[in-house]
């Protein structure tokens, strides 16, 4: 097991450096003019304070060097300087994460409350009137675009009713929910479709009519046995979900001025502020390959027939 | 002066202007008040309240890379210069700072006298040494101020602005007394007053260090009308909370305070107008699209903001080589284009069709018509001079224009009317706004969309950089000897009323007779605002709203 996991972490610097070296070609090797872009436009740069800028940037320097130096910095922790905001990328992403995982943390308690008692629901109660309304709303949310709902909840309970906060994040906690139910709606609208999937499946095995037959009580059954074993795929699904989540959810965060990783990057890519996509996408590379570590743990933790290998 | 890329100024990437110190309280200019709009000296509303502004995020607030109409929306409230611009018709400055300046007799010598009394917000005295400090630490090579050129007529820029810099002190700029302030220029510039009005010409305390402090970045201490509240710096991305300075050495603002509100940079037009209606700001910019429907809206209530504003909108013509080395291939190229149509097709009405070079906001310099027949549409004259100066139908013509500012409707119908109404083939270059600027430096192009606006009220800073023989702005490669003499003339004449002749006959030769650029149309901002509860709000000659003159109903 704890070799299991150092092996994967080793595997996840390899990751990391093939990443990096990918993302330093597409972003500093590609034609463009980084510093006159990031710069904002107007008036071209006059050549001393562009000099004084590459010279600050290591853009002066040999690409191999400048990927070098990259590396030793980002070994130590350090993603450099934006080229817009001249602030530390690191200060910067800091400010950022905190929020998306607030986002994160939010929409995930929406899918597992929501999708899971949803989907268990339909699956206890099939072909009622209670599982058509679940199948199309699910279908709903999966089919109408994020930016679509989100727009629309503002319109409805931001702009028409005013009961909520339509953006930023002064309001405290009342403005986290509109992005929240919005960042979760494909999620949460799947996680119910999974759970209605697998929990129906579950019922109909052998050892839940040993159960009845028992005399257990039908409450007792589900909960106890049905939703134990069919939550696992669920539980996976939900726990890549997150890793995802954390990544920044782009248009959940452009929506609501939801400052967060996301709205970071899309600006930055824009601007071509490279330090801040470098950084953006580093972060979001590490976070997806822990969360799989983690999910991939938590499997044989869940199932003792899964092994690691 | 600046480019434009976008037709209206979206955020960081997009738009840079700059701006004036603070306004003194004073009044709006009477030429860009506009419909639904108070002016500033009859708003007779109460005192307190705090309004609301939505802003992207800044680039910087910080007053030696105040570089876009972001930051500098915020700069110009914390920081007073040496004069201020009031908005007067007649572009003159107003005591900032300073209480009374001067020229020597060719205006290479000014003469500053501050006043006594003016504070930064932390009580440290405003006297010369402030100012020194200040346009040092912006000019400095190694702060890498994108703004600092605002600064480059002053003798001693050059070493101090070098990477890596050979000067640490600006050699022009002494102080005899703590209260008088002496520079020294390169050349005579009897205007050189006007491009004080940038913040970047801010005192700082001596608290500020070099222009890389982080902490004077986020919580720059100033000795303008507002201050950040107090225990507060800029909130990255959230918000900037700014106070009344209750010791403001001009006339203090109504309002208690200021709430910057931080939005992304994109789709930020959009954002903060749906905040607007959903009550969260007190003010918004509005996405050209729906300028139909927010005058709808909100001009009945007296919320809808119009102000002329500084900008041109034009086409540069590529005067260095045929076709358009010939100024009757111009004036076709004027001629065919139906100004009119495109602003009803492609802008609704809200633009407004240019007939000079230089826009209405120049007051006494603006000579309205001064274009005459070149800039009316007129397919039959202009197919006529077109056949005199060999632009031929069949002619290949390559239109260059940045494509991130959406500008495509335009374009194309610039194409559309240029092929119907000359015969011509007109083939569209679309790149990023920077490497569009990298094309017009290597006059890889026959026409271009192009944009201008200015950092100072004067119309220096618009006929020196585009018009003069060899200015690098100078991407038409206009060139007219009789021309460049009337510039390096009106730059060393002391008398507004003589400038204002050499002016109006600088725009008559180059627009008038030569067409040495295609004016198109001016620039017009269109803003809401909150009318219900506050009064007195309206556009400054930067086209920033006047938040020292609002105050509550």
């Amino acid at each position: 097991m704890g070799k299991y996991v150092v092996r994967r972490l080793l595997q996840m610097m390899l990751v990391l450096f093939g990443a990096s070296i990918i993302l330093f070609i597409c972003l500093f090797v590609v034609p463009g003019d980084p510093i006159a872009t990031s710069q904002g436009e107007g008036r071209q740069l006059d050549p001393s304070t562009r000099a004084a800028l590459e010279r600050r940037y290591d853009l002066d320097k040999p690409l191999p060097q400048q990927y070098v130096s990259y590396l030793g910095r980002l070994s130590q922790g350090d993603l450099g300087e934006s080229y817009v905001y001249r602030r530390s990328v690191n200060t910067i992403l800091k400010e950022k994460l905190g929020n998306t995982a607030k986002l994160a943390v939010a929409a995930i308690g929406v899918m597992l409350a929501l999708g899971i008692s949803a989907g268990i629901l339909a699956a206890v109660f099939r072909y009622s009137f209670f599982d058509v309304l679940v199948t199309l709303s699910t279908t709903f949310a999966v089919g109408v675009p994020v930016l679509i709902i989100g727009l629309g909840l503002q319109n409805v309970f931001a702009i028409n009713l005013r009961w909520l906060p339509l953006q930023g994040q002064s309001a405290g906690n009342r403005a986290l929910i509109l992005p929240a139910i919005t960042l979760a709606s494909l999620d949460t609208a799947l996680v119910s479709r999974l759970m209605r999937g697998t929990m129906s499946e579950v019922m109909r095995a052998d050892y839940i009519r040993t159960a009845y037959a028992k005399g257990l009580s039908k409450r007792v059954v589900m909960l106890k046995h049905a939703l134990r074993n069919s939550i696992i795929p669920v539980l996976t699904y939900v726990g890549i979900a997150f890793g995802g989540l954390l990544g920044g959810a782009i248009i959940t965060e452009t929506v609501f001025n939801w400052n967060g990783i996301g709205l970071a990057l899309v600006g930055a890519i824009q601007s071509q502020d490279n330090p801040i996509v470098l950084g953006a996408v580093t972060y979001g590379v590490l976070v997806f390959v822990l969360v799989n570590l983690v999910v991939d743990v938590a499997y044989a933790f869940l199932d003792p027939r899964i092994r690691l290998e | 002066m600046r480019r434009i890329g976008h037709s209206t100024r979206v955020g960081i990437a997009a738009v840079c202007l700059a701006l004036v110190a603070a306004a003194c309280g004073g009044s709006d200019d009477p030429d860009t008040a506009g419909s639904g709009q108070t002016g500033g000296q009859t708003a007779e509303g109460r005192p307190g309240g705090v309004f609301r502004v939505p802003i992207g995020e800044p680039a910087s607030i910080d007053p030696y890379q105040a570089r876009e109409s972001e930051g500098s929306n915020v700069t110009v409230r914390l920081f007073t210069g040496l004069v201020t611009y009031d908005g007067n018709p007649e572009l003159k400055m107003r005591p900032g700072v300073a209480e009374r300046w001067a020229p020597n007799g060719d205006c290479t010598e000014w003469t500053f006298n501050l006043r006594r009394g003016a504070t930064f917000h932390n009580g440290e005295p405003v006297d010369a040494a402030a100012f020194i400090r200040g346009w040092t630490r912006a000019a400095i090579g190694t702060a890498a101020s994108q703004v600092a050129y605002h600064l480059q007529q002053i003798q001693g820029y050059a070493p101090l602005h070098a990477t890596p810099p050979t000067a640490t002190t600006f050699s022009g700029v002494s102080s005899p007394d703590p209260q008088t302030l002496v520079v020294k220029l390169d050349a005579g510039d009897c205007e050189f007053d006007k491009q004080l009005v940038h913040p970047v010409a801010s005192p700082v305390p001596s608290s500020a260090g070099a222009a890389n402090n982080a902490t004077f970045n986020d919580a720059p201490i100033g000795n303008g009308p507002f201050m950040l509240k107090p225990g507060t710096k800029w909130e990255h991305n959230q918000r900037i909370s700014l106070v009344r300075n209750d010791n403001y050495f001009l006339s203090k603002p109504k309002l208690d305070g200021i709430e910057f509100i931080i939005f992304p940079a994109q789709g930020r037009l959009e954002a903060e107008y749906r905040a607007f209606t959903a009550g969260e700001v007190d003010f918004a910019r509005i996405p050209p699209t729906l300028n139909q429907q927010a005058e709808a809206t909100y001009k009945p209530q007296g919320s809808f903001i119009k102000s002329e504003q500084s900008g041109i909108n034009y086409i540069l013509t590529n005067n260095a080589k045929a076709p358009f080395n010939n100024p009757d291939a111009r004036k076709a190229l004027s001629m065919a284009i139906d100004r009119e149509a495109i602003n009803r097709g492609v802008y609704q009405g809200f633009l407004t069709p240019a007939t000079s070079f230089i826009s209405p906001p120049f007051g006494q310099f603006f000579q309205p018509g001064v274009c005459g027949d070149w800039c009316k549409f007129d397919p039959a004259k202009a197919k006529d001079l077109a056949g005199r100066a060999g632009l031929t139908p069949g002619t290949r013509l390559k239109l260059a224009y940045n494509n991130d500012g959406g500008h495509e409707p335009l374009v194309q119908a610039w194409k559309d009317q240029l092929e119907r109404n000359l015969g011509v083939v007109v083939e569209l270059d679309g790149v990023p706004f920077a490497e569009h600027l990298q094309k017009r430096d290597r006059g890889d192009f026959d026409f271009a969309r192009a944009a201008w606006t200015t950092d100072y009220p004067s119309p220096d800073g618009f006929v020196t950089p585009l018009l003069k023989t060899g200015s690098e702005d100078n991407d038409g490669k206009y060139s007219n000897p009789e021309v460049d003499t009337l510039l390096s003339r009106q730059k060393t004449l002391r008398s507004d009323a003589e400038r204002e002749k050499v002016i109006e006959d600088i725009e008559k030769l180059a627009i008038g007779r030569d067409l040495a650029l295609v004016p198109t149309y001016y620039r017009t901002a269109y803003r809401v605002f909150d009318s219900s509860k506050w009064t007195g709000l309206g556009l400054d000659f930067f086209e920033r709203p006047t938040l020292e003159t609002v105050s509550q109903k």
